[in-house]
Order: C-alpha cells, then structure tokens, then sequence
C-alpha cells in the first residue's frame, strides 16, 4: 500500500506545475486579443482621463510579466482581480456562480455513469442481439443530437406538451438560505424537503441534457471494453477452470472493462463544464457557464482568466481522482509508481 | 489398453472472416486413455489449441460439428452439449501464454480461491454475495490452504507471498507454474497443457517440463502434451498425434515414430532439427495453407514433393500399419481388413522410398 500513496503524492507536483502553466498560457493568450478592454469597459463616450485612469487600475499600461505578477500576488490575497463588467472580484463571482453549474454536471455525471455501465455490460455480452441494437441507437443518438437541441426538444416535448417539469430556473420561490450555493445540499440543511424536491425537479431536464452525451460515451466505451475483454486469454483461462459466467462477466471482465472506462471518464467532467454554457441559457440557470460567455463578450480579462483556472482546477481535480481510483482497480499502473 | 477417458469422432470447426469462411478442423479423430500421456504435435496455426479448447466448448466463434465422448458419455453430439460441465474438475486446460493467461487486476490468491469456492457452476451471484458478506473465514481458509498446497505441488518456494501477488509482479516461469498449479485445483482426470514453458527461455522450459511431468506421474491423470517441438513430445510422451493443418496426419507409438515417420510432414518435422531448444519449421519449406477455401482434400500435397492428383481429389483415409502406427497419406495401402486391395476406391500412389528401403532391409 506504501506505493499507493506513492502514486498519489507524485501527482500534487505535477497539478502545481500544470496550473502554472495554464494560467500564464491563458493570462497571455487574452492579451493578444486585438481589442481593448479598458475601452470595452467605459464605453465609448468615456474621457480621455477616465480611460487612462481605468487603464491603469487594470495594470494594462505594465509590461506583460509585471501584469503576471501582480495577478499572482493578487491570489495570494485571495483575489482573481476585479472584473470590468460586474465590478466585483472575480473570485466573488466565481463563487456566486459555480455551485449551480457543478450541481448541474454532478446529478448528470452521476447518472451518466450509473445508466451508462450497466447499459454497457448489458450491449456487450448480448453483443449484435437486441439490447446491443437498442443501446447502438441510445448511444448514436447521445452523439447526433447535440446538447442544445436535446434541451429545447425537452422544453417542448416534456414541459410544454406534458407538463411534466418546471421550464426554467432553479427553483420555484426564494432560494434555500446560502449555506454551500447548492441549493439541493442547502435546503438539505435548512431542513426544508419541499425546497429539496423542488430543486432536484428543477434540475432534472438541464442535468439530461447536459449528461447524455456522456451516458452514450459510457455505454459504447463499456460496451466494447466487455467485448474486446470477452477474447482475453484470461477469460478462457477462468472459463477452462469451470468458473461460472455470471462471475466471469460482472467479476473477472467487469473490472477490468471498468478501469479501461475510468480515463475517459476524467475527460468528460471538463468537457461538461464547458458543454454547460448552452444548458443554463436555455432553462436560465445563472451559472458559470454563462458567466463565461458574458465575459468573453465584454472582453472581461480577469473574469475570463479565472474561469479558465477554475476549468483547469476541476479537471485536474477530476484527472487526480480517475486516476487514484485508476490506481486501485488495476494494480499494474500502482505498481509502475 | 485400458479404457478411453476422451473420445473425439470427426471434429470440424469453422469460422466466418472478412475473407470467408475458414474451414480449421477437418474431421478430427482422437482418442486418449486413462494414464495416457500423449502428445498433439504440429506447428503453430495447425490447429492444436483450438482442437482442445472445444474440448470444454471455450470458443464460442467457432461453428462445429463432430462428437465426443468423455468417459463413455456422450458430451456433445448433434444433440447434447454438455462440454461446459467437464471444465475444471473433469478436464482441465494449462492456457498457452502464461504471460496473457492470468487476469491482471486479481491477486494470484483471490483467483485460485474462486476457482474452489465457486468452480463448477453450482454456486450463483447470491452465494458469492453472501460469502463477500460474511468473509466466510473457515471456508476462505480452507481453500487458500488447497492452494498453497498446489503452489507447493509446482515447487513454488514461497507461496503465501505469490497467493498474495497481482500476477505482473511475477516472472514468467512464476506464472507458468502457477498456470499449471491452477488447472490442478480441482483434481481434473484429463490434463490438457498447452505448449507448456514455450514462451519462455530454454532452461526454464526444462524445468517446467520436469516439473509437469512429475506431476502428472504421481496423479496418474490421463495428459494430453500439446507442442511444435518432437523434441519435447519425445520426452514426455507415450504416443504422438501429427496434426497438419487441422487433419491428423499420423498416429504412433513415441518411440516408434522416431525410427520410422511415415508420413511425409513427420518426416519433415524430424527433419528440421527437434530439440528442446529449436523450434521447427526451419527446415521445412512452405507453410500451412490458408483455411478460406482450402482446395486440396491432402492439405500437406503443395509442400509434399509425392503429392499427384489423387491427393488434391480425394482424402486420404486413415491407413493402419504395424507397431501400431497409422498414416492419413495415399503413399500407402489402406489396411482391409483381409479383403484384397483392389476392394477399396483409396487411390494408391505409393510406396515411398523409404517403406521400399526399409522392406529391402527386411
Ligand atoms: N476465435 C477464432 N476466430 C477465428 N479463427 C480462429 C479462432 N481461433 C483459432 N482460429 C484459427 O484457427 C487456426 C488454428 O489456431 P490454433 O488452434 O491456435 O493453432 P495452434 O495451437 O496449433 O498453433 C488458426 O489459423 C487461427 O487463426
Ligand atoms: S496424400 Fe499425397 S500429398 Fe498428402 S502427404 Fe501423402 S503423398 Fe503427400
Ligand atoms: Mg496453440
């Protein structure tokens, strides 16, 4: 077990070096935006003297790693910088906004992968009978449709026709009282279960939409790991020795099918968070992903830097967990550390 | 003799590929003896794992065809199939490449300890459940000591740490022999060992060899040796069967088929150096035709330099010789049974020069 935690404390080095470099890559990457943020900000009517002013504020006039170091000091106080188009420090608005959006993509991860692998393990050992052609349509749909038109073809087809969801929003009434900005876990704490169905009612269609291309990933990559795993010498090994078949396909392929899964799994966390913009505008969640698009469009520098950190934050985040849970399913890899 | 343990009557196996189908086996015929150990001989393509894993119905891609009986019981025939009931503890396979053929994600010990606890097919998802649950300790114990005592058995000094040990943290020889220790577990009658140590160095080969073979003297079990070595089949075998490109080419007593190879294929085999260490092939020119529309009923006539058309049209028939050999080859006269020759259709191209030698001799 020593070398387990071996591999997990290797990694911590490796999260410091990549955030690094991602935040000089991307606190480089808008400067050469060829606009100007300052003037973006005041508009055009401003005066001469307010602009300068501003500019400077912004640190815009300091060569360029002058401005890096400055933003860095600024996280030491734990500040992202203040954003030129909400006027609060990033760091607030990232705050604000995150608990929605990562609500959002935990209920959809979660069920993503909870429907995804059993609709895997099923396709791939009734491989070209009819739960693989069903589960072959499921997941070629999960990949045709995009997130977009899955969320309005709900809208319409679930809420307006049937009735059956709430259209917008997050909840119906007042917000639970802030405790975590999940409003799921906070009316949780204020003890309120109308509030907590209420939320997790809301968050049904957008967590869907926003899931299901993961859920088809799952389902293929389960599905053909199961098959490709099903010719494996050791399989016929098991077979030969009179192991029976519910405990060769859900023990001795299931598990390694699984941690094949795993990596790809890390992949999809941040390809939703970036994936969640489309969703909260349509059922009009006020979350990051949003946020993100206001900013890019106001040229919002600081606001864009730190969303794009917190994007790699929750990525390594998820890539570090994959691959400690990695790390614990397949030996070989624990092993090589 | 004493009585058959295996019988197999005409096994045909095919596949379909992109190419078209790939017709393996052709009529495979093979009898095994209780406290036999024979040797399935041939090189590598020619069928001999496939021949023995449907034995226990392992290749589900395969479409097949024949009979078989195990211990005067038919166990698959056009209408019964009962192959999957004889794995483990009637029939046991030692897989061929022990480097691919133990999971990588389970220790040695959680793998040998389901084959006891739950080989067999008896036992379902519940009782495994209910075993996880309740750590079922005396029984746990009990079967992690059978294991150790098979490791001991395939002279694995420290087992207690191997039980403990995911297998890419052991060396190939480790994982041969415990290949080996597995498919002893449940005290099969019929052991099947798939080019045992082939893949791994020549020093380690002999060893498991030694060791396998030591074995199988004190169990008395029945073993069928597979190998493309003669060499090896001399060591440890009592009878050969030549396979050739999923025909059985020829059958003999070992220490027969040394001092007189009848068919052709053997002769080239003998040829080609056999010694533990080589492999063949070396010598022999050609190899083994592709299985999508084999044409030839001799699959051997486009490498055998007698070969005329009879061999390409008809199929030769098994012939019986003396000193209990026989050849699937029209160099020969097919045995009558006292009838003249000229009752039988088999096309007669022979004899070759060396039966014409060896009765000058006589
Ligand atoms: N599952 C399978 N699908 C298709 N072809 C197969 C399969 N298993 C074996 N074969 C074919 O059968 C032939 C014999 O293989 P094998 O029994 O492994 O030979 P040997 O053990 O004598 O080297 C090979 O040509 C191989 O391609
Ligand atoms: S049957 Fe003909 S081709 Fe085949 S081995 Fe005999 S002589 Fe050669
Ligand atoms: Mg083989």
């Amino acid at each position: 077990m020593a070398s387990y935690k071996k591999f997990v404390l290797l990694r911590i080095p490796q999260v410091v070096l990549t955030l690094v470099g991602l935040s000089i890559l991307i606190f480089t990457l808008v400067r050469f935006i060829p606009s100007d943020p300052a003037r973006t900000a005041i508009g055009p009517g401003a005066s001469e003297e307010v602009y300068q002013e501003y500019r400077e504020e912004l640190r815009l006039d300091e060569p360029l790693h002058m401005q890096y170091i400055g933003f860095v000091q600024d996280i030491f106080n734990g500040s992202l910088g203040e954003s030129t188009r909400t006027g609060n420090d990033v760091a607030v608005d990232i705050i604000e906004k995150l608990p929605a959006t990562l609500e959002l993509i935990a209920l959809g991860f979660t069920v993503a992968v909870l429907l995804g692998i059993p609709f895997g393990i099923v396709a791939g050992l009734n491989k070209d009978r009819l739960p693989d052609h069903f589960s072959r349509f499921v997941a070629l749909s999960g990949i045709a449709f995009p997130r977009f038109w899955l969320a309005i073809t709900f809208q319409v087809v679930l809420v307006s026709w049937l009735g059956l969801f709430p259209l917008t929003g997050r909840i119906s009434g007042a917000a639970p009282a802030h405790v975590t900005g999940f409003y799921t876990i906070d009316s949780l704490i204020a003890g309120n279960f109308d509030k907590f169905t209420d939320a997790v009612w809301h968050l049904i269609l957008p967590a869907t939409a926003l899931g299901f291309s993961t859920f088809s990933q799952v389902t293929r990559l389960v599905r053909s790991e199961m098959i490709e795993i099903s010719r494996a010498d050791y399989i016929m090994t098991g077979r030969s020795q009179g192991i029976p078949e519910w405990m060769i396909a859900y023990k001795y392929m299931l598990k390694n099918a699984f941690s094949s899964t795993l990596t790809v799994l890390g992949f999809r966390i941040g390809g939703m968070l970036s994936g969640a913009t489309f969703v909260e505008l349509i059922f009009n969640i006020d979350g990051i992903g949003r946020y993100t698009l206001a900013s890019i469009v106001r040229l919002d520098y600081n606001a864009i830097v730190g969303v794009v950190l917190v994007l790699g934050v929750t990525y390594l985040i998820s890539s570090a967990i994959v691959d400690m849970l990695y790390g614990y399913l397949d030996p070989r890899i624990r092993l090589e550390a | 003799m004493s009585n058959p343990i295996l019988e197999i009557n005409d096994l045909k196996a095919s596949f379909k590929t992109y190419e078209g189908t790939a017709n393996v086996l052709d009529g495979i015929d093979l009898t095994i003896h209780e406290g036999e150990a024979m040797a399935l001989v041939g090189e590598t393509g020619c069928g001999k794992s496939l021949t023995t894993e449907l034995i226990l119905d392992l290749v589900p891609a395969a479409r097949t065809s024949g009979e078989m009986k195990f211990k005067d019981e038919v166990v698959y025939s056009p209408s019964v199939d009962e192959r999957s009931t004889l794995r483990g503890e009637n029939i046991s396979i030692i897989m061929q490449d022990p480097m691919s053929s133990l999971n990588p994600v389970f220790t040695i010990g959680e793998q040998m300890t389901d084959i006891l606890l739950f080989g067999g097919g008896e036992k379902s998802p519940i009782d495994y459940l209910k075993h996880k649950l309740t750590r079922n300790g005396a029984e746990r114990k009990k079967a992690r000591e059978r294991a150790r005592e098979v490791l001991n058995e395939v002279q694995i000094s420290s087992p207690e740490r191997v039980l403990s040990s995911y297998p890419s943290e052991l060396s190939g020889g480790m994982r041969q022999r415990i290949l080996i220790g597995m498919a002893l577990l449940a005290d099969p009658d019929l052991l099947i060992a798939d080019e045992p140590g082939t893949a791994l160095d020549v020093t380690t080969e002999k060893k498991i060899l030694e060791i396998l073979k030591d074995i199988v003297d004190n169990r008395d079990t029945s073993v069928i040796y597979i190998t493309h070595d003669l060499g090896v089949a001399h060591e440890v075998s009592d009878r050969v069967t030549v396979m050739y490109a999923g025909q059985v080419v020829e059958r003999s007593p070992t220490d027969v088929i040394f001092d007189t190879p009848m068919h052709p294929y053997t002769r080239t085999l003998l040829e080609s150096v056999p010694s533990l260490s080589t492999g063949i092939g070396e010598g022999s020119e050609g190899s083994i035709p592709s299985y999508v529309d084999v044409e030839a009923e001799c699959r051997f006539a486009d490498r055998c330099e007698f070969s005329e058309a009879a061999c390409r049209g008809v199929h030769p028939g098994e012939r019986t010789l003396d000193q209990g050999q026989s050849v699937a080859c029209h160099l020969y006269k097919q045995d009558t049974g006292g009838r003249s020759a000229d009752d039988t259709d088999e096309p007669y191209i022979g004899p070759p020069p060396w039966r014409t030698e060896q009765k000058r001799a006589d």
